[in-house]
């Protein structure tokens, strides 16, 4: 309580007690009267006292804390409290978004994992236990003692949440300044579990960029957080603060402070009321050009690296340059399969050779979620120049929008655009007589744009999502670059010889020639899924479990391929392949745990053929589906296939 | 003419009274049948001010009756302020309420519609009232303590 309104405070008290003190005096008799002197003195020392002691503990609870990061205003920005007032609806559908718990501070509240005690194993052994409201994570980790670690110790306090959707990352005090360091794992939500780091990635190493120390201040701030500001200084004290933790309205609005105080006149206000005129002084990305309403969403979702050296060190002292409404290109260097490497990528490149393929497939298509914005400026419809991510997204849901929050915050579309709609908005002669262009039933699984045009090509979160950009079903690409074509995406029970007739038949698309035998005479669903590396193997896994393509292509051809695939060296593609496992009927009773030991598993896959191999094959048998003229399992061609697994390294940079 | 300011007080009241409380009743139904025009956050606006209507109306009756009251009790037919007093109070408990209501019609995001621009109006004539009332009363009190 500031002292100006103590002292209203005690001038209210005195007004009200006076009339009383005053009959006292004059009415009441004497020890009634010194009775009154006294416990009035008693009363006056007594609010001092409190008063004191209260504007204390208020001081005390507005230092900011010095081992995390923290919200400090500045540079224009005044936080989404500022928002709420006059935009309570807006506030209140961007609160629903998953966009603004990206970045929480850690509270009973905001963990989602059981801090009860458990101990998590992941290398080391991690217990994860409640003191308070505090939430701590105690470790055998020589990492957190050693001499060079500041505060060495082996108890760190739990700050900091990124994620509240899916996953959730927890990262602990590191002592040095406000740097945070990172537990080993995540706590995967649906599943109720923690999964070690290197499991929800597809990866079987992580590379060093992903490291674990200062990686939240340096990188994951960038994206998961509002106006962030590194402050790196000289490496051994981060003084890393941010407008707002997690990816507020002024993230896409800009800066608020001068719209907050031009519109603090209500004349101004009235005046854009009924003009209609637009309010100069934010930034509302539904009114920019499609390429500049892209730029804003491209700050986070896309493959970028700094434009130079001096953007990347005015980052670290004072935040992004790039403003919503500006171009994102003078901020950071977008990266293009092809194009020329910049002399920044070219060092990220020295470092880790990898890092191009870990992000594009080899046509050029990116091939990771959350970097759509490369995608969709690769897209033919983006040519138009009216295509842009709010084309079919909406980062508010409406107030007529009938869907639950939830379901419109899951990815953010706009009502309908889930469906045919968002393409029939523009291609609306298709609708006419969609079966006409797609060859399937017009109610079916194909005759869904998205599905021919948008397949489940891209991977993150452990699951494949659609690919942002625009494409024709194509064998010829999926020759030359290993992803799986649209048609077979569904029709995984087919070979790609079966595609590119039909292809031609339909689309006069010119078959390309198909050297290798097993594409012309094996499923591709199969061949990806044994023969393929690990992206293509979790991808097929992926999908099998989809209710489209278990209902075109039928299951029982799966449960082989899919057993084998909980033998596979990637954690992410034996979570892909326990997935479809639960999915097909009967087999989801199963032991099926992806990161369980090695023995287990195999006995996961051996209980699956057997259950398998007792029940009747449908006929007429298929060769293409590695079956023999009895309908069962050939062996020896799964075997061979099986073999020629291509174990090249793999990681998406998600 | 205290008589006839009495009577029309009174009406006045009862009146304004029987508007709001009824509206009362309305806003009431909206909520309890959950009606989006009133209930949904991009509405919260036109809850707020319609609430505000309701409000100061009733009150604004209640007012209105306490007027009547106090120059029937303790009026002697000489108060001059009277006339002055009374119409701003008529004008106040139009304005009020009346400028509540009509902003709630159109809103824009945060902002009540123009029709709110009549409240502060009708607060100035509030308080005129008031203050000719208070005054008045008390020039008659300190009269009779004189005689």
């Amino acid at each position: 309580m500031p002292a100006a309104e103590l002292l209203v405070f005690a001038a209210l008290l005195l007004a009200a007690c006076l009339p009383l003190a005053r009959w006292l005096w004059t009415r009441g008799p004497r020890a009634a009267r010194r009775s009154a002197l006294a416990g009035g003195a008693v009363a006056v020392a007594a609010c001092a006292g409190l008063a004191a002691a209260y504007q204390r503990s208020e001081l005390r609870a507005a230092e900011p804390p010095e081992s995390r990061p923290i919200e400090v205003r500045g540079d224009g920005y005044v936080s989404s409290k500022a928002c709420q007032a006059c935009h309570p609806d807006q506030h209140a559908s961007w609160r629903n978004s998953y966009h603004s718990r990206m970045t929480q501070l850690a509270t009973p509240e905001s963990v989602r994992a059981p801090f009860d005690g458990r101990v998590v194993e992941v290398g080391h052994s991690y217990k994860l236990f409640r003191r308070g409201d505090e939430l701590i994570a105690q470790s055998d980790d020589p990492g957190w003692r050693e001499a060079d670690v500041p505060e060495p110790r082996d108890e760190r306090r739990i700050v900091m949440v990124t994620g509240s959707h899916h996953q959730q990352i927890y990262w602990y005090e590191f002592g040095r300044g406000r740097q945070l360091g990172r537990l080993p794992f995540f706590y995967r939500i649906a599943e109720q579990r923690f999964a070690p780091f290197h499991s929800v990635f597809l990866a079987q190493e992580i590379p060093v960029e992903f490291g674990a120390q200062a990686i939240w201040n340096s990188t994951c701030l960038r994206c998961h957080t509002t106006d962030p500001r590194p402050g790196f200084g000289d490496f051994t004290k981060m003084d890393t603060k941010v407008a707002e933790f997690g990816i507020a309205c002024e993230s896409c609005h800009g800066p608020g402070a001068e719209h907050v105080a031009k519109n603090r006149n209500p004349l101004r206000r009235y005046w854009l009321h009924l003009t209609g005129q637009r309010d100069d002084t934010i930034v509302n990305p539904r009114r920019l050009s499609a390429a500049r309403a892209n730029d804003v969403c491209g700050l986070c979702h896309s493959v970028h690296v700094f434009k130079d050296m001096q953007t990347a060190l005015d980052f670290s002292e004072h935040g992004p340059s790039f403003r919503p409404g500006g171009e994102i290109e003078k901020f950071w260097n977008i990266v293009h399969a092809g194009d020329e490497p910049s002399p920044i990528l070219q060092r990220n490149l020295a470092k880790e050779p990898h890092w191009m393929e870990d992000r594009f497939w080899p046509d050029g298509m990116v091939n990771v979620v959350g970097r759509e914005y490369n995608a969709v400026k690769a897209s033919p419809c983006y040519r138009g120049g009216e295509f842009s991510c709010l084309s079919c997204h909406a980062l508010h849901q409406r107030a007529n929008d009938p869907r639950p929050p939830q379901e419109w915050a899951d990815d953010q579309l706009a009502a309908g655009m889930r469906g045919d709609e968002a393409c029939l908005h523009c291609h609306a002669a298709l609708g006419d007589d969609v079966s006409q262009h797609t060859h399937h039933a017009a109610d079916s699984s194909g005759s869904r744009c998205q599905e021919c045009h948008m397949p489940m090509t891209a991977w993150g979160l452990l699951k494949a999502s659609r690919s942002h950009q625009i494409s024709s079903p194509s064998v010829a690409s999926e020759l030359s670059t290993g992803r799986m074509n649209a048609c077979n995406l569904c029709h995984m029970d087919r070979t790609l010889a079966w595609t590119a007739e039909h292809l031609s038949d339909w689309y006069g698309t010119k078959s390309p020639a198909i050297a290798d035998p097993a594409q012309r005479e094996v499923a591709d669903g199969l061949l990806q899924a044994l023969r393929g590396d690990a992206a293509e193997r979790a991808i097929a896994a992926w999908n099998m479990g989809r209710e489209e393509v278990r209902g075109t292509s039928g299951t029982d051809w799966m449960l082989p391929v899919l057993s084998q695939l909980l033998l596979d060296p990637y954690d992410a593609v034996r979570h892909g392949a326990a997935d479809s496992l639960r999915a097909i009927p009967g087999y989801a009773a199963h032991d099926l745990d992806y990161l369980a030991a090695e023995p287990s598993r195999r006995a996961a896959r051996d209980a699956v053929l057997a259950q398998w191999q007792a029940e009747p094959r449908p006929a007429p048998a298929r060769a293409e589906l590695l079956q023999d003229a009895q309908g069962a399992l050939d062996r020896d061609r799964f075997e061979k296939l099986l073999r020629a697994r291509d174990d090249r390294r793999v990681f998406r940079g998600e | 003419m205290p008589s006839d300011l009495v009577r029309r007080h009174l009406r006045l009241g009862w009146w304004t009274l029987l508007v709001f409380l009824t509206l009362g009743l309305v806003l009431e139904a909206l909520q309890g049948f959950k009606i989006g025009f009133y209930m949904d956050l991009a509405n919260a606006t036109r809850r707020h001010v319609w609430t505000l209507a309701h409000t100061h109306g009733t009150l604004l009756g209640l007012v209105n009756l306490a007027f009547a009251m106090s120059l029937k009790l303790f009026g002697d037919g000489r108060e001059s302020w009277a006339g002055l007093a009374s119409a701003a109070l008529v004008g106040a408990t139009i304005l009020l309420p009346g400028g509540f209501l009509l902003g709630g019609v159109v809103v824009y995001a945060g902002d009540p519609g123009l029709g709110v621009l009549l409240v502060p109006v009708g607060g100035a004539l509030l308080v005129v009232a008031v203050f000719l009332t208070a005054r008045g009363f008390s020039s008659r009190a300190r009269r009779d303590g004189a005689s």
